[in-house]
């Protein structure tokens, strides 16, 4: 390096620029922002993580197989539409289709219990008579099930417990039948129609999934929820540490509750979209301590409903009144039992109608100056909370009864982002209603 | 200036707050001087001094003890300072410039006998174009060789030589006007 750059190089390093008094403090605030915003993601990041991989490791069927037209062909008219595996359970489940209607084949014929209780005495009487006269054949179901074997390695399992069985009725009649083990009992919807069939073929079992949500597509349902927040406040511009301390320190915790109406589809068994509408509160009750607010100066035309005095301190009531719309993504249990599971993620828009707080004005010295009512304008008018829900379930009939725990939260500031502070929630709560299945 | 201590840094990485108003009392005024060098406006040096200090104590757990801890610091904020550049400006790099071939009088070895003020050699490298004035403060100031002014900036080392030649150019100028201006007065 030449003399020109060294002596320009020592000139212009010699050079100390002085920062701005306030920017140490600018940077600390911004460090606690960062900090608790990771808090809130790490803890949403859990919260999101286990209903997903609770859903896609328990809810969401294993082993799915669709075959196409052409292998339909191969199996002579009889195809297997899609095998499940419910791994929790043990049960596996073969669907048979041969074009319409779908046929499900019965578990195990000898332990068959029907959901419908009804039908239940007489087809354990029926499987008792006749169980015995069952054998097993090797027919041409066998060339078939070699056909998948050859074809997709996944079924090597399944094949093993499929086996083509005769049955004998009390006429004497054949049932042809494939049975399969540790298959998950179905309601047989012709019941009649199966045992007094003089010749039953695969063609006449008409099977029928009691309680399915593959039936019952669309759900309409009441619910209500109660959450607590811890109150997140960070500063935003220069000065306003002060006010966001205080917020901190003196309105620690924040309420929630909504009372609303959701409608449910489910475009497949084990998936849910969920959307609605409903009433969203925020309440928190902010105590200012005595030596605080020696020194609070409230206008004259300033007043709250809820404001009470006391020798020792200011205690305030801070609301938030919201339209909110929930729109959530479901990993449901097929409800064929009566109790079953919900794991949902999804996303919760709040749009504020009515504000009840106030605002700071003087916040450079120890006085604060409670000036103005803080209106919905100062809000963010959308707000955006990320959510996780766990719901258990129980169908009565068409009606659903669900509770569970939820976790929520917010992503962007319950103010805009031109306010004082930034105010950030994450709710921890709870949430119950009921469905009709139409 | 100020050494700054490996306790202090220690403290720093536990986040203790006045450990880190130190490490700040003691470095911002140097990392305020270098955003201001690359950026040339004192609004946007102070923010993005604010903006290296948030990524220092943010990263500070990440700082190895055997690399030099100011250079490190000074790293952090001449990254952001690109960063910014190349947000706000699309292309920085004029084509005619491109293509300068002139060649610098070196001969002129006695301009350190110039009473050039600090204050003043900064004020003249913010006025230079700003390719000019990136080129000039990566090598000349900070010391980068050509070959990583060209990853930085993504240029081509010639294009960095050549931004560099003329920035010198300029700055040379200046200094021998001030120097005339020097031996009219006397």
């Amino acid at each position: 390096m030449i003399g020109f750059e060294k002596y320009y190089r020592d000139l212009v390093q010699s050079n100390r620029m002085k920062p701005k008094p306030e920017s140490f403090d600018k940077i600390m605030a911004a460090l606690e922002k960062k900090k608790k915003r990771r808090g809130g993601f790490i803890l949403f990041f859990f919260g999101i993580s286990i209903p997903i991989l609770f859903g896609f490791y328990q809810f969401i069927p294993k082993n799915t197989i669709i075959f196409s037209q052409d292998k339909k062909d191969t199996l002579k008219g009889i195809s297997i539409v899609k095998q499940t595996k419910n791994r929790s359970k043990r049960n596996d489940s073969i669907y048979l289709k041969n074009h319409k209607p779908t046929y499900v084949i019965n578990d195990k014929l000898n332990e068959t219990k029907p959901m419908n209780q009804n039908t239940s005495t007489e087809n354990k009487t029926y499987n008792n008579n006749n169980i015995n006269q069952t054998k097993t054949m090797i027919s041409k179901n066998e060339s078939m099930l070699n056909d998948l074997d050859s074809n997709n390695r996944t079924l090597n399992k399944t094949i093993t417990h499929i086996s083509t069985s005769s049955l004998q009725n009390k006429d004497e009649s054949k049932v042809e039948l494939l049975k399969i083990t540790h298959l998950k009992p179905f309601m047989i919807k012709s019941k009649t129609d199966f045992l007094s069939s003089k010749l039953i073929s695969l063609n006449d079992l008409k099977i029928n999934k009691p309680n399915s949500l593959a039936t019952k597509k669309f759900s309409v349902g009441l619910y209500s929820d109660l959450g607590v927040s811890k109150n997140l406040y960070t500063p935003n511009i220069s000065g306003s540490e002060t006010v966001s301390n205080l917020r901190n320190n003196s309105d620690i915790y924040l309420f929630n509750y909504s009372l609303g109406a959701k409608f449910k589809y489910n475009p497949i068994p084990w998936l849910g979209l969920e959307s609605g509408i409903a009433y969203h509160n925020f309440e928190s009750s902010q105590y200012i301590d005595g030596v605080t607010i020696s020194s609070l100066n409230f206008i004259d035309s300033f007043s709250f409903a809820n404001l009470s005095s006391s020798s020792t301190g200011q205690r305030i009531n801070n609301k938030y009144d919201f339209i909110s719309i929930p729109l959530h993504l479901y990993f449901q249990t097929n409800p064929i039992n009566a109790f079953g599971f919900e794991a949902g993620v999804g996303v919760l828009f709040d749009i504020p109608v009515s504000t009840n707080s106030f605002e700071i004005k003087d916040f450079t010295s120890d006085q604060f100056l409670l000036e103005n009512k803080v209106n919905n304008s100062q809000l963010n008018m959308f707000g955006v909370s990320l959510s996780t829900q766990l719901n258990f379930v129980y169908h009565f009939r068409r009606i659903a009864f669900y509770g569970g725990p939820y976790f929520r939260y917010r992503v962007n500031s319950l103010y805009r982002n031109e306010y004082y502070f930034n105010q950030n929630t994450f709710f921890i709560g709870a949430e119950i209603g009921v469905r009709y299945n139409f | 200036m100020t050494k700054i201590s490996e306790s202090l840094i220690q403290e720093c990485k536990k986040q203790k707050r006045t450990a880190m108003a130190e490490l700040y009392t003691i470095l911002a005024p140097s990392i305020k001087t270098t955003c201001y060098r690359y950026v040339a406006n004192v609004e946007d040096a102070e923010d993005l001094m604010q903006e290296s200090f948030i990524q220092i104590f943010s990263n500070i757990s990440k700082y190895k003890i055997e690399r030099n801890f100011e250079g490190w610091c000074h790293r952090i904020a001449i990254n952001l300072c690109l960063k910014s550049i190349r947000k706000n400006k699309n292309k920085f790099f004029t084509s005619e410039l491109e293509h300068l071939t002139n060649e610098i009088d070196e001969s002129n070895d006695d301009l350190e006998s110039i009473h050039l003020s600090a204050a003043m050699a900064l004020e003249e490298l913010s006025k230079l174009p700003t390719g000019y004035r990136l080129v000039f403060n990566m090598y000349a100031i900070d010391e980068m060789s050509h070959k990583e002014i060209a990853e930085q900036l993504g240029i081509s080392e010639g294009t960095s030589r050549s931004q560099y030649s003329r920035a010198k150019q300029q700055l040379q100028q200046i200094l021998q006007l001030e120097k005339q201006k020097q031996n009219d007065r006397v």
